[in-house]
């Protein structure tokens, strides 16, 4: 029982990242109707240019962080005026399939710069046992990425609800169109809102690495849980996309414990098919009315 | 729309591609290295052209075709080793598992737009290619050690006879799905792909059709898996995880969706390129990459569109080419023009709309509805709306924008169920009846915005309109005109007889859709509309948008057809010079509920309503061509 009680906390622990990434895709998905298969690429990417900065320039690791979160908020800009913004009419599938290409190249020229010794061991920011409650331990990671996971909650939720940044990109995901007429500078706003994707996705991909090892694919099958927390939650909502992840990596994080890794993936699976049967607009989405 | 344009009319186009590189690959003195390379191309091309139909043509999303591939591969490979099956029944039993697979997991995801469909297809193929490594399927797949697959009788496992085994299926494949995508399913597809609401009301089963769309495009990678199986010889799951179903995505960007033949080009650039010229190594992935985003944002049509593109162009730089390229159009628009006499020889509208009217007689209305209410979510659109329509009448529904005309419309359509109230169309309750249901008791409906499919010709968008009537079959389809050439005819004659109705010129047929003005795109809406079993016309603003004189003229053929055909007709409509001109009746809402309603004139002289509506003094109200609010400005 205690082995399934730790799965679980470990499971919330990595639900949490996965709702965190979520977050990245749901704000693209809202403000553009794309879904950005290159948030796990981003993320890992980030995560290399802060291990990079430790072992070969030889920062701290509290150094190191900030330098790779802003470069790679710089990142995530330059892509979106190099990969996303020339020919946007060409249709969000084009869109969508351009993240692909985007994941296909970061992949590749992490796979070229880093891959032959890879995984690496990555260094942690805190460690031990953080706190024990009766039998049950919560380690100090687990307990840091939760506290970064409500940080962020409240930091977004304050952004969208009190400045007037927020306020645009609520009308923006909202009524694109009729935003856009309104002299909302869209450009500005999508620039902004890759630059806080890439952002987000680092954050993520220095408190995973410690746990995953470092390597190209890390995120793939996070991507992956991360897709799966998004449609269980109802796609466009962020507290559903964060509650949506929970979910799958609790219960895939359990059900590997369990039995077997194969039969996590295929409960997880399970689930989503089920969901979608079900209850079409998720857990927290809303039924979409559509217009003649 | 997610994707660009699909292109008409494929297959010359398609079969010169798939014959060149037949007569390429047989032809040229290839080493055995590219050999082998080549003939793996063509088998993903295969693949590639299965998703074409799913995304090109239908306007849906698949991330796992390469699972559906290993499905196929490993399922027909161990039907074989394990039973010793012989092969043609392995291929049979492999490929139809496949097929039974996609129709289980295509059930749950068509329901989904990109997003859900993306992340449902693109797990499955990660949970694929897991079972496939794990202990469980170990003992029939060989875990992560593969399968050594035993060579095909024949044809061996490489070399010219594969070769020309892999190039008969293609040819084959590109002949059964041009085909099918220029039939009436294909049409079809396209328009779901266009709009799936409208694909409804017309009468299309939506659903159905994606399924279908879906399952083509499994069947396709399952037999590509068949071919693969047999000349690497080994089949190991990690060849088939997610970057191989990304790469045949990547095959049909690069070469064109909505083409059939583009994607053969796409997979030989695909394979070919980083394969064989790059050996594969991390620079070669770094190239695949950067092509593949180079062709999505500078070349989204992909290598058949820079085709298409560069015979326009010589055509425009040597004028000999264009005069025969134009004999061709000619000899098609000859093909095309119609032949008068054929409709009254066909089931057209013509001849059914005349015997069909007992309802009149009988005094039961059209339409009648009762105590409608409508919500969305906790917004009450409309609520305790009656309305009564008698057959054969021409009824105007008024109101300011946002009172719920349209959202009526939808609810007799079918598109929205009603929370409270009843609808009687012909006397029988539509409570509970799916749109395209409804359509075939003969409701026909037009869209504020024209609803048709724009890359699609005029002639081919209105038969769409039978398509709740004139069943065809998905088999006969598959084999093109030569099965299909009678229903074609019949029903290109009823297109051209509806289109005669609405007055579209002739010489206007044979373009786009796209391509004509408002005015038109509205009139072979209408025109969707006559071609099937209508008697209940419901017309949603046909005259926004409209100059005057477009107006008047949409106003003659209106009661023209009205006359000719007994037709009941319901229209919304801001213009009250229209209304007075051809309603008998007329009801007005406003906040979702009925204010008003008789007979249009005296209606609108009623002080309450005028002060309401016009926002002026009744007596100016009058004025031909005078609005309410601004949307047919």
């Amino acid at each position: 029982m205690g082995l399934y009680i730790s799965a679980a906390i470990s499971g919330i622990a990595v639900g949490l990242l996965y709702g965190m990434i979520g977050f990245a895709i749901v704000m693209l998905y809202k403000s553009t109707g794309v879904a950005n298969f290159a948030q796990g690429t981003l993320a890992t990417l980030g995560a290399f240019v802060a291990w990079a900065l430790v072992t070969d320039a030889g920062l701290p690791l509290l150094a190191a962080i900030p330098i790779a979160l802003i470069a790679s908020g710089m990142f995530g800009v330059i892509v979106y005026f190099v990969v996303i913004r020339p020919r946007a009419s060409a249709g969000n599938l084009n869109i969508t399939v351009r993240t692909l290409g985007l994941s296909l190249l970061l992949l590749a020229v992490m796979e070229w710069r880093w891959g032959a010794l890879a995984p690496y061991r990555y260094p942690t920011i805190v460690q031990g046992d953080g706190i024990q409650i009766a039998s049950v331990v919560l380690p100090a990671q687990t307990l840091l990425i939760a506290g970064v996971a409500a940080v962020i909650m409240v930091l977004l939720w304050a952004l969208f609800r009190y400045t007037r940044a927020g306020l645009s990109f609520r009308a923006l995901a909202e009524q694109p169109d009729t935003a856009r007429l309104l002299g909302l500078r869209a450009t500005r706003l999508s620039a902004a809102t890759w630059g806080l994707s890439a952002i987000l996705g680092t954050i993520v991909g220095v408190l995973l690495a410690p746990s995953a090892f470092l390597a190209p694919s890390m995120m793939e099958s996070y991507l992956l849980f991360t897709f799966t927390g998004i449609v269980l939650g109802g796609l466009t909502s962020l507290p559903g996309a964060l509650l949506g992840s929970v979910i799958v990596g609790i219960v895939s994080n359990v059900a590997i414990v369990a039995f077997s890794l194969e039969a996590g993936v295929l409960v997880v699976f399970a689930i989503l098919l089920i969901v979608m049967a079900v209850r079409p607009q998720g857990l927290l989405g809303k039924q979409e009315a559509v217009r003649l | 729309m997610i994707i660009g344009d699909a292109k008409n009319r494929t297959l010359v186009p398609s079969l010169v591609i798939a014959g060149g590189v037949t007569v390429a690959g047989l032809a040229l003195p290839l080493d055995t290295s590219l050999e082998y390379t080549l003939t793996a191309a063509i088998v993903w091309a295969i693949a590639a052209i299965g998703l074409d139909v799913l995304v090109g043509f239908t306007g849906q999303v698949s991330f796992g075709q390469a699972a559906f591939v290993a499905i196929g591969a490993y399922a027909t490979s161990a039907l074989r080793i394990h039973l010793g099956l012989p092969t043609p029944i392995a291929v049979i039993l492999g490929v139809g598992a496949t097929g039974a697979i996609a129709l289980l997991l295509g059930s749950v995801v068509v329901r989904y737009r990109i997003f859900g469909i993306a992340t449902a297809t693109l797990f499955f193929g990660y949970l694929v290619v897991t079972a496939l490594m794990g202990d469980v399927l170990r003992p029939v797949f060989g875990g992560a050690n593969g399968l050594a697959v035993p060579e095909f009788e024949l044809v061996g496992s490489h070399g010219k006879p594969y070769l020309i085994l892999v190039c008969a299926v293609l040819i084959v494949v590109v002949y059964l799905t041009c085909s099918l995508m220029d039939s009436q399913t294909g049409r079809a597809l396209r328009l779901v792909k266009s709009n799936e609401a409208v694909a409804a009301a017309v009468g299309i089963r939506v659903s159905r059709m994606k399924m279908l769309s879906f399952v083509y495009c499994c069947i396709l990678a399952a037999i590509a898996g068949v071919l693969y199986s047999g000349i690497v010889g080994y089949l190991g799951p990690e060849g088939f995880g997610i970057k191989q179903s990304v790469n045949i995505f990547a095959m049909l960007v690069v070469g064109g969706a909505g083409t059939v033949g583009g994607p053969i080009l796409g997979a030989l650039l695909v394979t070919i390129l980083p394969g064989y010229l790059l050996r594969d190594g991390h620079i070669s992935a770094i190239v695949f990459a950067a092509v593949l985003l180079l062709f999505l944002i500078l070349l989204p049509e992909g290598i058949y569109g820079l085709g298409q593109r560069v015979g326009q162009w010589l055509v425009r730089v040597f004028p000999p080419l264009g005069r025969l390229s134009r004999r061709r159009a000619r000899a098609a628009a000859r093909s095309v023009r119609h032949d008068p006499d054929a409709a009254t020889g066909t089931v057209g509208g013509a001849s059914r709309a005349v015997d069909e009217r007992p309802e009149a007689e009988a005094g039961i209305p059209a339409l009648e509805i009762d105590g409608l209410e409508v919500k969305f979510g906790d917004f009450i659109a409309l609520s305790d709306v009656d309305v009564r329509i008698r057959a054969g009448s021409v009824h105007a529904i008024i109101g300011p924008n946002g009172a719920g005309k349209t959202t009526l419309l939808n609810a007799v359509s079918g598109l929205y169920v009603p929370s409270r109230g009843d609808i009687r169309v012909f006397g029988a309750s539509t409570r509970g009846v799916a749109p395209h249901r409804i359509r075939q008791r003969g409701v026909v409906r037009t869209f504020q915005t024209p609803a048709i499919v724009p890359d699609l010709d005029v002639l081919d968008n209105v038969k769409l309109g039978l398509d709740a009537d004139e069943k065809g079959s998905f088999w006969a389809d598959l084999l093109g005109r030569v099965a299909t050439r009678r229903r074609e005819r019949a029903l290109e004659a009823e297109a051209q007889w509806a289109l005669d109705a609405v007055g579209i010129d002739e010489s206007r047929r044979s373009l786009l859709a796209k391509n004509l003005d408002l005015s038109e795109q509205k009139r072979v809406e209408i025109a969707r509309g006559l071609v099937g079993h209508a008697r209940l016309l419901l017309l949603d603003e046909p005259t926004a948008g409209l100059s005057v004189k477009q107006m008047e003229s949409l106003g003659a053929t209106l009661k023209d057809v009205h006359a000719r055909f007994g037709l009941t007709i319901m229209v919304i409509s801001h213009h009250i010079g229209f209304i007075l001109d051809i309603a008998d009746e007329m009801t007005v809402l406003d906040y979702g509920r009925v204010i008003g309603n008789g007979e249009p004139a005296e209606v609108l002289a009623r002080p309450l309503i005028a002060a309401t509506f016009m926002g002026v003094e009744a007596e100016a109200a009058d004025a031909p061509g005078a609005t309410v609010g601004t949307e047919g400005a």
